[in-house]
């Protein structure tokens, strides 16, 4: 599915002494086992350029940042960032390609959504790309090139292995600036960054989130040390077996303490996106350290991977024994007799790459096979766990494994923080990202990730705020985030739950782009346009399981080695604990909570999604004075499903409701306005909310 | 049964010649239509519109002191051209509103409307007959509102704007683009065609001088060549996505054509309308002759071996694919001329008699095609044509495209003896057109097609007898031989209330129908205080479009482009950009703007009078609704008047276009035409 990616800076091809190629960042080629030559990268690199050239000349327009160059069979997806640096990616629509065909084809708009999302990503770990500039030569640290290659490489070939990241998020992506928020049914519900509720809650004592800020923020402790604690609700669909309607509804940010936060959208999409794509977080995927691993299999790159020193030390997976094309430039620029001899080893370091990313994973796992080998023992992964140390006695009983499961047994502690094992690198006792709370440049904040259940918090801290690495004071840090978010059960899911089975919108499903700069918020209950099958189906198409349950097993080891109750290391349910019978059970009982979407097949469902992205598009492009005039659409699509769209000039709202469902006279009253149309519910639903 | 367009028709003062001119057209058409009161108007007064407030007797029943000076000395002098006449101007009178509930009588109403064509069809109602006419007149009146002549106001306390508008708000900033258009410099405008050799030699391009158009032929050609050469594949489209640009290219060997458009269509029309023109160069050519004339001279250069003629065609065409309102490409069907069954049948039978009668002369092989054409839209009034064959659609609008130009340009000859290639019949061969222009003045066209190169004489002759036959014949003289333009109907001719405008396309008859274009004049007559115009707008570039208006012509031209962008928009709204026809099989989508559209806010501020005190227009409140319905059999677009916002009635004003069109479609649309 996906060909090429490329970085490129050209205005350094333009300087005197530079060669063409000075402007290459970046170029990685996927699931190719022969690279193209060099000329080759430079005439794409040269032919993208060059359209956009065209195109600013004959439009007269120098806004632009964004296109989509359509081929017969290709699409090349080109953003413009920092007025200077071009980032391309190159997707086959080819059909016939070997990788999972997904339903339909994926409209142009979610590549580019997520080459959005990919830089945007960078920039919160590791600055802007001109941050990289060595003034004094004149030239791109190398630096740059290295951290491109672990992180959009990464990023894309994620997505390449498992196409279904690009629509597993379903409409939000494609509002990349705007950052999903979590509504819970209950008049305790609150937007974030809306502090003037939380004063008028603190009248009673010990709500949830005053809690947070006074126990934490505020404490003379930490304050100022703490700038900002986020509360995120990340439940996951394909585990809960429950109303995916619902589950969207209440995913996103549920509260942060400032208003300050700029990137903020760029945050939250970071936790979403590893969220979605590797289906839980842990420490592993909070430090950029696991990857799905690449299926292709060669004999030369098998010899060149066990050739590879091995180390189980997760700082190795930092590129530091990684060979990538751009940093290869000497051996590029030998001589053509030499070139192919190049292209065959570069060809091969995009699998040294992953596997070196993957080296500890696959000691582990080779660990397991050695041991299987000696002993004579099957080594198949469900014996391993009796070969390790023990998580607890508690948690090897089957009953209270089923409680885990169901939530009924809260997991909590830290994903990132100082408590983790002394042997793992610093990356996985503090994160630090590139927060802009001033709206200035960017600066470098500390992160700690704490998780209770579905429930992620991220605790943002100045980079001198050094009581995090008080042991004593995390502890107690970990008491006073399980008291809060305790109450936040308490007063927010339970009384959801009470409504659930009242639930009134339950035959329709919105979203809400708030535009506003300082907000852009999406409120959502429009679940992905995929069914639980054909998740299930791809994923153990593309990743088979043992990759994950390894991973698995050395969070075990290291825990417990360490005799560290706190270093808990994947949030929600562990990869282990879901049993499929206990899942058809789980459905069973769940079976209720259908609603229209759900009954949709793979295909409808794929096309309502191409659809409503075609609605959109169509209302984007729209000519109208948009600062002035408003519009509304009501469409009727011969599949019984009704969409409005209205957009403002500071708000877009999607609604979706299936029009077989509606009662005969349950329109009649609204039918004059184009809202009223979608019925009673829909009327009173935004009446209150909109 | 004759169908009455309006009861105002009668009793308004409209001269002789406008009356016989409705009469006319109503016979003509044969419509049917009994009640007396225009269907408009009932449903006015049994719904409510916009602004409710308005709409009951107490708020008609307003003073008719105007808070404006300026309207209210107009309003005093009874009548004069320049008063403003809404709702507001008109007294209640509560015995006539008896029956009806409400019923209005007026003392000063002007109606000045003016057909497209130029034939004024405007109701002058005096005075004294709108008090004496009663009921009927005064709902005449109700009826007129429908189709008001103020831009709405707001803003300005006191005065009320009236329920309903007809005067379509530029809500897509038509104007500006207008005029963008005669700024030949690359980059000013919204569209611009590019067509060049495969070597990069450029042959046409609408916009921009040799300076910045060979560099930029260079660039296109190696884009196209890098992806032909490097890629193995062609390069389809480059889309723009913040600013909504779009170049779409079409590669025909030894032929590159290119659009640049961020007037928002999709890229399935782009390419409809790339083919378009690559198939105008054909037919002044023909496939063969190109490949002939670039065989081993890649280097060729086209451009200056295209005729003077050519080159304005182009132009021509490219003009109507940007700025004028030509819903023939994005439809892909051909507009008709509404007429009466019988007449039609009789216009039919009168060809194939004299084909007979003929049959020497005109023998089995040399007539390939007849068309007869009617009004300066070409719409088709009859047609010719052996049994199982038809000509494409795409072939058609070219020989229409070339007739639209004969008139325009005021060209008098009569007859025409035109080599044309037919691409979408047969690419490598041209057929010949005899074109004879049976009356300038209702723009009747009578044409026949033949392979035959040496033909002319035989079908002149041909068509002078036949012309003398149809003359004869006097119901279908009134057609083809009349002093002025009286094709069409009017929007009014159909009990659909509300409804500013609609296309209706027939799917199966690749045919379509669409009210006559009909546009106010009144904002002009407001603009015709110079001391206000002038003290408030002058030297502003931001009011360039208000300039516009100054002339007809202009404004005229804005009239249709507004309606373009109106149905490009409700178009657009149910394509996919992957060239499937819509997004599903059966759509409906209403599509509602609403908002304050404020006219060089910057220069009035929020201060809706001038210095005397008087007004003029600086806020307009939008409602406007327009609807797509798109069915296997049929599509109908249509934009609704200002000020209306319920959904319901404009769906029951659809479904009546709808019977209405089902209803009469023999007279609507040529069934199979006279087949020989």
């Amino acid at each position: 599915m996906l060909k090429y990616l490329t970085i490129f800076d050209p205005s350094k091809s333009s300087e005197l002494d530079n060669e063409a190629k000075d402007a290459l960042l970046l170029y990685h080629e996927f699931g190719s086992l022969y690279g193209c030559s060099l000329n080759d990268k430079l005439a794409r690199i040269g032919i993208i350029q060059g359209t956009w050239s065209m195109t600013q000349t004959i439009g007269g327009v120098n806004s632009e940042n964004e296109s989509v160059i359509e081929l017969d069979d290709e699409l090349i997806v080109t953003i413009f960032v920092e007025s200077q640096f071009f980032i391309s990616l190159c997707v086959s629509t080819n059909k016939e390609g070997d990788y999972p065909v997904l339903p339909n084809k994926i409209p142009s708009e979610i590549f580019v959504s997520h080459l959005w999302l990919s830089y945007k990503f960078f920039l919160l770990q590791h600055g802007t790309f001109k941050s990289f500039y060595d003034v004094n030569d004149s030239v791109w640290n190398n630096d740059l090139t290295d951290l491109l290659n672990e992180h959009m490489v990464s990023f894309w070939n994620d997505i390449y292995l498992k196409p279904t990241t690009l629509i597993r998020r379903g409409l939000d992506v494609l509002w990349h600036d705007s950052y999903k928020c979590a509504e819970f049914d209950t008049t305790k519900e609150t937007e974030p960054n809306d502090d003037s509720n939380s004063s008028i809650r603190t009248t009673k004592e010990q709500w949830w989130d005053s809690m947070l800020l006074r126990d934490i923020i505020l404490n003379e402790e930490s304050f100022p040390g703490i700038v900002d604690i986020l509360v995120y609700n990340l439940p996951n669909v394909k585990d809960q077996h429950v109303n995916e309607s619902i589950v969207k509804k209440e995913y996103g940010l549920v509260r942060n303490f400032t208003s300050d936060l700029k990137n903020l959208s760029d945050l939250s999409n970071w936790l979403y996106h590893l969220h979605t794509s590797y289906g839980t977080i842990s420490n592993h995927i909070i430090t950029g350290n696991m990857h799905f691993k690449e299926r292709v299999v060669d004999t030369e790159s098998s010899s060149l991977q066990s050739t590879n020193s091995i180390t189980n030390d997760p700082n190795t997976t930092s590129l530091e024994n990684d060979h990538d094309i751009t940093r290869n430039r000497e051996s590029l620029n030998q001589d053509t007799d030499n070139q192919q001899t190049a292209m065959n080893n570069i060809s091969s370091y995009s699998n040294r790459f992953l596997h070196n990313i993957t080296l500890p994973i696959s000691f582990a796992y080779d660990a397991v096979q050695e041991m299987g080998t000696t002993t004579g023992i099957a080594n198949s992964v469900s014996l391993f766990k009796s070969y390790i140390p023990r998580w607890s006695n508690e948690e090897t009983n089957s009953t209270n494994r089923n409680e885990l499961r169901r939530g009924n047994i809260p997991r909590h502690g830290f994903l990132i923080s100082p408590l983790s094992s002394d042997k793992l690198p610093t990356s996985y006792k503090v994160k630090s990202l590139n927060l802009n709370f001033t709206n200035q440049e960017d600066t470098r904040f500390n992160t700690l990730f704490w998780f209770y259940n579905d429930m992620l918090v991220l605790i943002v801290c100045k980079e001198s705020f050094d009581k995090i690495w008080d042991i004593s004071y995390l502890i107690e840090m970990d008491n006073l985030l399980t008291k809060s978010i305790v109450q936040f059960y308490e007063e927010v899911l339970k009384v959801k739950h009470l409504s659930d089975n009242n639930s009134t919108d339950r035959n329709f499903a919105y979203t809400i782009i708030d535009k506003r700069t300082h907000k852009q918020t999406i409120k959502s209950s429009i679940p992905p346009f995929l069914t639980k099958d054909l998740i299930n189906t791809l994923d153990n198409e593309n990743n088979s399981s043992p990759f994950d349950l390894v991973f698995t097993g050395m969070d075990n080891l290291l825990s417990v080695n360490d005799n560290n109750p706190l270093s808990l290391n994947a949030m929600g349910n562990l990869f282990g604990f879901n049993s499929n019978k206990e899942d058809t059970n789980k459905a069973t009982q769940d079976q209720t909570y259908d609603t229209f979407l759900t009954t949709l097949s793979d295909d409808k469902l794929s096309e309502l999604q191409n659809e409503i992205i075609t609605i959109l598009e169509s209302i984007r492009n729209s000519k109208r004075n948009k600062k002035q005039i408003d519009e509304e659409r009501l469409i009727t699509l011969n599949n019984g499903l009704l969409c409005y769209i209205r957009e403002s000039d500071d708000r877009l709202i999607l609604i979706i409701r299936n029009w077989f469902n509606m009662k005969k006279n349950e329109s009649a009253v609204g039918k004059k306005t184009l809202l009223g149309s979608l019925g009673r519910d829909v009327t009173t639903w935004s009446e209150e909310f909109l | 049964m004759f169908f009455r367009s309006n009861d105002s028709d009668r009793h308004s003062g409209f001269s002789n010649r406008t009356s016989a001119t409705a009469f006319e057209r109503n016979s003509l058409l044969g419509f049917n239509s009994n009640s007396k009161a225009s269907a408009t108007l009932s449903v006015n007064l049994n719904n409510t519109i916009g602004d409710t407030s308005l709409m009951s007797v107490r708020s008609l029943n307003v003073p008719t002191k105007m808070s404006m000076p300026h309207f209210s000395s107009n309003a005093s002098s009874g009548g004069s051209i320049r008063s403003y006449p809404s709702i507001r101007n008109l007294e209640t009178s509560v015995d006539k509103l008896s029956i009806y509930n409400t019923t209005i009588g007026s003392n000063n109403q002007v109606v000045n409307r003016k057909v497209s064509n130029g034939s004024i069809l405007s109701n002058y109602i005096s005075e004294n007959e709108s008090s004496n006419n009663g009921q009927e007149n005064l709902m005449d009146l109700l009826a007129e509102s429908m189709y008001s002549y103020t831009p709405s106001d707001i803003g300005v306390e006191g005065y009320r704007r009236p329920i309903v508008s007809n005067e379509l708000p530029d809500i897509f900033n038509t104007g500006k683009q207008l005029k963008q258009e005669n700024d030949n410099e690359l980059g000013k405008q919204d569209k611009n065609f590019f067509i060049l050799s495969s070597a990069g030699k450029p042959i046409f391009i609408m916009h921009g001088d040799d300076k910045q158009v060979i560099p930029l032929a260079g660039i296109i050609n190696t884009v196209i060549n890098y992806f032909q050469v490097n890629e193995q594949t062609n390069v389809k489209t480059i889309y723009l996505r913040k600013t909504g640009q779009r170049f779409v290219f079409l590669n025909k060997s030894p032929i590159i054509i290119m659009i640049y458009s961020r007037q928002g269509e999709t890229t399935n029309v782009l390419q409809d309308q790339l083919d378009f023109l690559y198939s105008y160069l054909l037919s002044t050519l023909t496939s063969k002759n190109l490949a002939k004339l670039f065989k081993n001279r890649s280097n060729f250069d086209l451009g200056t071996f295209l005729a003077q003629t050519d080159v304005e065609n182009l132009n021509e065409i490219c003009s109507l694919l940007s700025n004028q309102f030509y819903p023939d490409i994005f439809l892909n069907a051909l507009q008709s001329n509404p007429l009466k069954k019988t007449i039609r049948a009789k216009i039919h039978n009168q060809i194939l008699q004299q084909l007979n009668e003929d049959s020497e002369l005109i023998p089995r092989g040399t007539l390939l095609y007849g068309l007869l054409l009617t009004g300066k839209d070409t719409k088709m009034t009859a047609v010719i044509r052996p049994r199982g064959h038809t000509l494409h659609t795409s072939d058609l609008q070219l020989l229409f495209c070339l007739i639209r130009r004969h008139f325009r340009s005021n060209n008098t000859d009569r007859e025409l003896w035109i080599p044309i290639c037919f691409p979408k019949f047969n690419s490598t061969g041209f057929l010949y057109s005899y074109i004879k222009f049976l009356s300038y003045e209702s723009k009747t066209v009578l044409v026949f097609i033949s392979a035959q190169k040496d033909a002319f004489f035989k079908l002149k002759l041909f068509s002078d007898r036949l012309t003398t036959k149809l003359i004869n014949d006097r119901s279908i003289s009134k057609v083809i031989d009349s002093d002025r333009e009286i094709s069409g109907f009017r929007i009014r001719d159909i009990q659909a209330p509300l409804i500013h405008h609609f296309i209706y396309k027939s799917k199966r008859h690749v045919q379509y129908i669409m009210p006559t274009v009909e546009y106010n004049v009144k904002f002009q007559n407001i603009l015709e205080d110079e001391e206000i115009y002038e003290s408030s707008h002058s030297g502003d570039e931001n009011n360039g479009n208000i300039n516009f208006i100054k002339d007809e012509k202009a404004y005229q031209q804005l009239y249709q482009m507004k309606l373009q962008s109106y149905y490009r928009e409700l178009h657009n709204s149910i394509m996919t950009e992957d060239g499937r026809e819509s997004l599903n099989n059966t759509v409906v989508n209403f599509i509602n703007w609403e908002g304050i559209l404020s006219n060089g806010e910057d220069t009035y501020g929020e201060n809706p009078y001038d210095e005397h005190g008087s007004i003029f227009t600086t806020k307009e409140k939008i409602h406007i609704m327009g609807m797509v319905w798109s069915t296997p059999q049929f599509e109908l677009y249509l934009i609704c008047n200002n000020g209306v916002n319920d959904k319901k009635t404009i769906s029951s004003s659809a479904r009546k276009i709808l019977r209405w069109c089902q209803k009469y479609e023999e007279r609507l649309f040529i069934q199979n035409g006279a087949i020989f």
